[in-house]
């Protein structure tokens, strides 16, 4: 008897989680659902970012090994850069000048939504090379698929992939499934898709061998993505893949952020 | 007075366990990979299985489960279902086989726990996921193992914890051992 109840027991805990989920897909329960995240927005970012800090200065200690023998390098390359950044902020003078002569009203038409990350994969990527992040503003925000994310360097780190009234799902450009049109700012301007490389870097395939391309060229959008601008900084080339017995050559790009220093992002909106 | 108390006991509780799940779901999931392993929710849910009877806990698992499935991009309920299976099949092992309540029965129960979690979690992942041309079978997969030693890991350091600490509050889950005579 007593194996009777408990098993007609069972079949009512099995009810309720068919009456939530009705609830769920019928949108009853969407006012409760909209005002919890909204509520727990601001408590989920301070967590995210005292998470992100910790595993931020982990990682740290990780690389500071690696740090000290790339410093001596890195001080000539920041030589390098003072005096190639002279230049260039000669020529950002006259760029200002030109844009203000020819009445440019602003160096782009897109609008920004900014977004705190409050959560990345809860699981580990059962898919390959599958990274995404939360943001906290989703389509009552504006916010719709496809649409760019930058940090706060201008780097495009992903794109929307999923939305909901409050939420968003983010993949990084680093993920298989996150692909982009990409120009590298090499002489030929070569042109190409890029993707997610095992979570960790970004790939250019199918470039023909005929293209020169050198490492450290920056790789940017093309615009040709539909939603996202042109110009947004991928990455640098790190490696360049060419068998003289292949008709296509490829390249790896690094990613120019640190996901572990992402808690905020802006969503740049048509 | 004592019915206010029983309402005043249940809005501590849901505010505790929707506090673990959205700790869950940003706090650890930022953290460096080994630590990234801990399941608060499932370790607090066990907790509350040895503490409380089954049905509250059924209870405390909807709320956890609720809060993550509103915090992921999965499909809705897919928490909510996890927890409530994993719960009454480790109450039903509780009930029928590692029935003496010892530290060791505990430690075995956590990492049952685990692995039931973990294999409902990705069959129902995988069963969603198959379609994909870069989907892995997450059994063959070596970081699913890792991910599931260290998870047992944590599990059974905090039931560890737990026990003790509630072993010198009270004498209800006092550990005992057989003895020959």
């Amino acid at each position: 008897m007593a194996y009777y109840s408990k098993k007609n027991k069972n079949w009512l805990w099995a009810l309720a989680f068919i009456f939530i989920m009705l609830l769920h897909f019928t949108k009853i329960l969407a006012p409760i659902e909209n005002l919890a995240i909204s509520a727990i927005n601001p408590l989920a970012s301070f967590f995210y970012g005292s998470g992100s800090r910790i595993r931020n200065s982990y990682e740290e200690n990780q690389k500071q090994k690696e740090i000290f023998s790339r410093s001596a390098e890195l001080e000539k390359e920041v030589a390098r850069l003072t005096v190639e950044n002279a230049k260039f902020k000669e020529l950002e003078q006259d760029n200002l000048k030109l844009r203000t002569q020819l009445s440019f009203l602003s160096t782009t038409k897109y609008k920004n939504v900014l977004a705190n990350v409050i959560s990345q994969n809860l699981v580990f990527d059962i898919k390959e090379g599958d990274q995404d992040i939360v943001i906290d503003r989703g389509s009552k925000d504006g916010i719709k698929e496809d649409l760019g994310v930058i940090n706060e360097n201008g780097v495009i780190i992903g794109k929307i992939t999923e939305t909901r009234d409050h939420l968003s799902k983010v993949c990084l450009t680093t993920n298989r499934n996150c692909k982009f049109a990409a120009t590298i700012y090499n002489q030929d301007r070569t042109m190409g898709i890029t993707e997610g490389d095992l979570g960790l870097t970004v790939k250019m395939n199918f470039i023909p061998q005929l293209e020169k391309i050198n490492l450290g060229d920056t790789v940017i959008t093309s615009g040709l993505g539909g939603n996202i601008a042109r110009g947004l900084v991928i990455g640098k080339v790190s490696q360049v893949n060419n068998r003289s017995n292949e008709i296509w050559q490829d390249v790896n790009i690094e990613p120019l952020f640190n996901l572990s220093t992402l808690t905020i992002v802006t969503v740049l909106t048509p | 007075m004592s019915r206010l108390k029983y309402y005043f006991e249940w809005f501590f509780y849901f505010l505790v366990f929707s506090l673990v799940a959205i700790i869950q779901a940003t706090f650890i999931s930022a953290l460096p990979p080994v630590y990234f392993a801990i399941n608060l929710p499932l370790t607090f849910l066990l907790f509350s299985l040895l503490i409380f009877k089954r049905e509250s806990t059924l209870i405390l698992a909807i709320i956890v489960g609720f809060w993550l499935d509103l915090l992921s991009f999965n499909f809705f309920g897919l928490n909510i279902l996890i927890f409530l299976v994993t719960i009454l099949l480790i109450d039903f092992l509780l009930n029928n086989w590692l029935t003496n309540r010892s530290l060791y029965s505990f430690l075995v129960l956590s990492a049952l726990s685990v692995l039931i979690y973990n294999i409902l979690l990705y069959s129902i992942l995988a069963a969603t996921y198959s379609g994909q041309n870069n989907f892995s079978f997450f059994l063959f997969e070596s970081r699913f193992w890792g991910q599931l030693a260290w998870q047992m890991i944590w599990i059974t350091g905090f039931m560890l914890l737990f026990f003790n600490l509630a072993n010198s509050l009270s004498k209800r889950l006092k550990p005992f051992f057989l003895e020959k005579k």
